[in-house]
């Protein structure tokens, strides 16, 4: 994972060891990363893989993105087109504050 | 020796039955106290039913029992108490078996139910390990209630009700789907199409739970309109899924019941192992045979001829025998109908998210299969609407100083050839005001009428189509189409139902039905020149009138009958048919379950055996027909219902009824003994009505097949045996009186020497446990010992349903 923050934006980036990782230690990675930065707007959460993701790992970003937006911080999410895609027909948009397609 | 497999399989379907009905109860029983012997006799259920569909090869039912005997065996070892959401798991998996037998025959249908939902299911359950940290059952069930309470689009309900489909809500864990990815669990969303229609999909937010560090549980749900079954859809999707709710099946527009209950019937019906469509043809021919030996009996009346006369007699005894055990092969214990409701209660006391507790009584009276079918819907309402509209939620129960869990009680009994049956809560009762303010406000009552209308009317406002005072539309109540259709369905049955209730002590549904349909005795009558027959099991005694006991209280007429006061209603007037030339002569007295009163007529003919035809529900303000009667004459003949007649001149509520109970209250709590002597004992029994005595020539009585009977007014009465009573010599002198009872609907004989008196009086009894339980007990009167019958129970003896045993002490 790779976690940076830049004034009240943080970005986080999963790679293939997260997207592979137990969802109960992702979601405790996660929030430790967040954890104590209270003046943090908002998180843009980017995920780079080609292929498929596993429903566990969207179980877990969704929860984070709801979670955040309960807390009033924005979540953006940035994905392949065709994870982006997915999320859309999948009605789990809207958890979101904004969904980009990057390649 | 050839091995009979038809035999052996039906045997099977009815013990499968039997176990898993069985199976159900102790799952019930669980949910309140599990205990070890609850495990044994469980798991030994399921282990004899394994074994038997080893012998068809229920390669299903095999695996399913054996995964449910592991799943019990875990829970047994965890030593903890069932939680509500494993009762759940255990009653999915009775079902689920109940459905397979069903369709042991057809191996494609027994395929699409499949088992490894259900399997996935108790895999998912019974793991000790927790998956998430969703997996307590406090957050199951707060889940499957608070889903069960989601309001979907009307538009999705009216779809489903226009293509005749279910309308399903399914939810699963977006995190628990093993490996499962993103496309590909699009990609099993897209095949539903074959079978419905997707109408709504995504994140059930307000149930997702972020605040557990384990991690976050995110329910997804989808939302189908479909021609398949759930349990069917969940095995096409192959996702692991949390629950499901129906909250449209096709079978909702008739019974409100699911498939698998109905299959449950459909077992029972096998065991009869003769088609019902058969026994309903044996009944109408009955019928006709009824009306033909009557024309029979008519003419030959009017031939003299003995010897005719003679076979008449023994044919006419026949035919009633013979209509007497057709209808006994219809009737059904209760039991078959109730044994589904504890279950009914449970899941609808889980969807209002309230505690229920059922408790019933008078299961095993029987009645006719076609009643059974017909009350099956409106019981099931009738209990529904007593969870969710008459508890009250556990918070407001303990407030109010009640149990947290509220009860309801259903029962039923037998009385005066009807079944009465009552149910009744021990919630908020009725709101008078609010019903009362509901009707106005929709328009069913005129302001005016609302404002002087007795508490019982405004009570009865909640059987006005249309009318429901919930403000919230559920998938258990608020459209206001319930309790008019329980009126119209009873009252199609010729039954009669009544709810009453005072706000905060609960209310009661009380339900009156005949025991049988069709043929019916009846008392034909005329009134002012109208021919109509009034129902034998509603009247006590026919009187002459006269005119110096008739009175007039209050405006109310009334007669002096054996120092009470018996309200009358003027058929005549009340049929519209008064004609001043004509007086009426007797007075038929009749009793219902609220009534009991005098109906005056002009003539009075015989009693008669009638074909029931139903008639169309003409001027229901009006109504005072329960149905027409075929007679032995080929005529029509209104049948009059005492019970509408009574509601019909406000009998309830009058003064005059009031009156006449103050007088049974002077008259004090004595009772009446009919003194009589058979040879050269003294016998009595306490007498329920005043029974009719009559003088009977010796050749009157008659040994039918078994039997002895005496012909009386076209009727063929047995007599009750006094076999045990022994003659002081041979030559003992004949008995001569006729004591004419009734008793279940029907007519009886009891032959005497001699009549010596009416006692009021409180006898002291004894009674010893060696006596028969056709003896009361022994009294003490002047100097002489007066052996008290049990009428009940000699009726009983005769009719052949009772061995003569003791009551009170060991067989």
């Amino acid at each position: 994972m790779n976690f940076f923050r830049k004034k009240s934006v943080a970005y986080i980036t999963l790679d293939a060891q997260d997207i592979a990782a137990e969802s109960r230690r992702l979601w405790a990675d996660l929030q430790f990363a967040l954890e104590g930065h209270k003046e943090i707007t908002q998180v843009t959460l980017k995920i780079f893989d080609e292929g498929d993701i596993p429903l566990k790992l969207v179980s877990v970003i969704v929860s984070m993105a709801l979670k955040l937006k309960d807390e009033s911080v924005r979540c953006e999410f940035v994905g392949t087109p065709r994870v982006v895609q997915m999320l859309r027909r999948l009605n789990m948009a809207s958890a979101f504050a904004q969904l980009t397609e990057a390649n | 020796m050839e091995i009979n497999l038809k035999e052996i399989r039906e045997s099977f379907i009815t013990t499968t039955h039997d176990l898993l009905q069985r199976s159900e109860a102790i799952a019930l029983e669980m949910e309140r106290a599990t205990s070890a012997e609850h495990f044994t006799e469980l798991l030994r259920a399921i282990h004899t039913l394994k074994g038997n569909a080893g012998i068809f090869e229920l390669d299903q039912v095999i695996r399913l029992c054996h995964a449910f005997e592991t799943y019990l065996e875990n829970l047994r070892q965890s030593g903890v108490a069932l939680t509500s959401n494993q009762i759940d798991v255990a009653l999915t998996v009775i079902d689920r078996l109940g459905r397979l037998v069903a369709v042991m025959d057809d191996r494609e249908q027994a395929a699409k139910i499949g088992i490894e939902d259900t399997l996935t299911l108790m895999a998912g359950k019974s793991s000790t390990v927790a998956p998430a940290a969703h997996a307590s059952a406090g957050s199951f069930d707060k889940l499957r209630a608070n889903t069960k309470k989601i309001k979907l689009p009307e538009k999705y309900l009216a779809d489903a009700q226009g293509k005749n489909r279910y309308l399903i809500f399914i939810v699963f864990d977006l995190g628990d789907q093993g490996d499962l990815t993103i496309q590909e669990l699009h990609r099993q969303l897209l095949p539903l199409h074959k079978v419905g229609e997707l109408l709504s999909l995504g994140v059930l937010r307000r149930e997702s739970d972020t605040s557990n560090p384990a991690g976050p549980f995110l329910p997804y749900f989808l939302v189908l309109s479909s021609t398949e079954r759930a349990e069917a859809l969940i095995a096409r999707l192959g996702l692991k899924v949390l629950l499901f709710h129906y909250f449209w099946e096709p079978t909702m527009a008739t019974v409100e019941m699911p498939d698998k209950e109905r299959s449950a019937i459909h077992v029972k019906e096998t065991h009869l192992k003769v088609h019902l469509e058969l026994l309903n043809s044996l009944i109408d021919i009955t019928g006709e045979i009824v009306l033909t030996r009557n024309a029979l009996v008519r003419r030959v009346d009017v031939q003299h001829d003995q010897a005719l006369a003679a076979f008449t007699k023994k044919l006419s005894y026949l035919v009633t025998d013979l209509q007497d055990k057709v209808m006994k092969t219809r009737l059904q214990a209760l039991d078959v109908l109730f044994h589904r409701f504890p279950r009914l209660i449970r899941e609808t006391a889980q969807q209002t998210q309230k505690q229920a507790e059922l408790f019933i009584e008078g299961g095993d009276i029987e009645i006719d299969k076609a009643i059974i079918d017909e009350i099956a819907d409106p019981l099931v309402h009738i209990l529904r609407n007593a969870v969710d509209h008459g508890l009250e939620s556990s918070t407001e129960r303990l407030a109010l100083g009640k149990s947290a869990k509220g009860s309801v009680y259903l029962r039923a009994r037998s009385r005066e050839g009807n079944i009465v049956i009552t149910v009744a809560d021990d919630g908020k009762g009725l709101d008078l005001d609010h019903i009362r303010k509901t009707a106005i406000a929709k328009g069913l009552i005129a302001r005016e009428k609302a404002a002087a209308a007795t508490p019982a009317e405004i009570a009865d406002y909640l059987f006005l189509p249309g009318l429901s005072t919930k403000s919230e539309v559920t998938t258990i109540s608020g459209r206001g189409v319930g309790m008019d259709v329980v009126r119209t369905n009873i009252s199609k049955l010729g039954g009669s139902v009544e709810i009453t209730g005072e706000q905060g002590k609960g209310s009661t549904v009380v339900i009156v039905i005949p025991q049988t349909l069709s043929i019916l005795t009846c008392l034909h009558v005329d009134i002012s020149g109208f021919r109509c027959v009034i129902p034998r099991q509603n009247i006590v005694e026919v009187v002459t009138i006269d005119a110096g006991r008739l009175k007039n209280i209050q405006n109310k007429e009334v007669y002096e009958l054996r120092e009470r006061l018996l309200p009358l209603v003027d058929t005549g007037e009340l049929l519209e048919l008064k004609d001043e030339e004509k007086t009426a002569s007797y007075i038929v007295v009749v009793r219902t379950e609220k009534y009991h009163f005098g109906l005056k007529i002009h003539a009075v003919f015989d009693t008669e055996e009638v074909v029931v035809k139903s008639i169309p529900q003409y001027g229901q303000d009006r109504q005072v027909f329960s149905g027409a009667a075929i007679m032995g004459d080929g005529q029509v003949a209104p049948i009059l219902d005492a019970a509408l007649i009574g509601k019909q001149a406000q009998l309830q509520s009058n003064a005059v009824e009031k009156l006449e109970m103050r007088k049974v209250k002077e008259i004090g709590a004595s009772l009446q003994y009919l003194l009589f002597r058979i040879y050269d004992r003294k016998f009595a029994f306490r007498m329920v009505s005043q029974p009719r005595i009559e003088s009977i020539a010796p050749d009157k009585i008659e040994t039918v097949v078994d039997r002895q009977v005496v012909h009386y007014r076209n009727e063929v009465i047995p007599i009750l045996s006094m076999a045990f009573v022994q003659t002081a010599s041979t030559d003992a002198p004949p008995l001569t009186n006729l004591i004419i009872l009734q008793g279940d609907g029907r007519r009886y004989g009891l032959l005497a020497s001699e009549i010596l008196d009416i006692l009021t009086d409180t006898l002291a009894l004894r009674r010893e446990k060696t006596d028969r339980a056709e003896i009361e007990g022994y009294a003490i009167l002047e100097e002489d010992t007066v052996i008290v019958l049990n009428i009940e129970e000699l009726m009983r003896v005769t009719r052949g349903e009772a061995a003569s045993l003791p009551t009170g002490g060991a067989a």
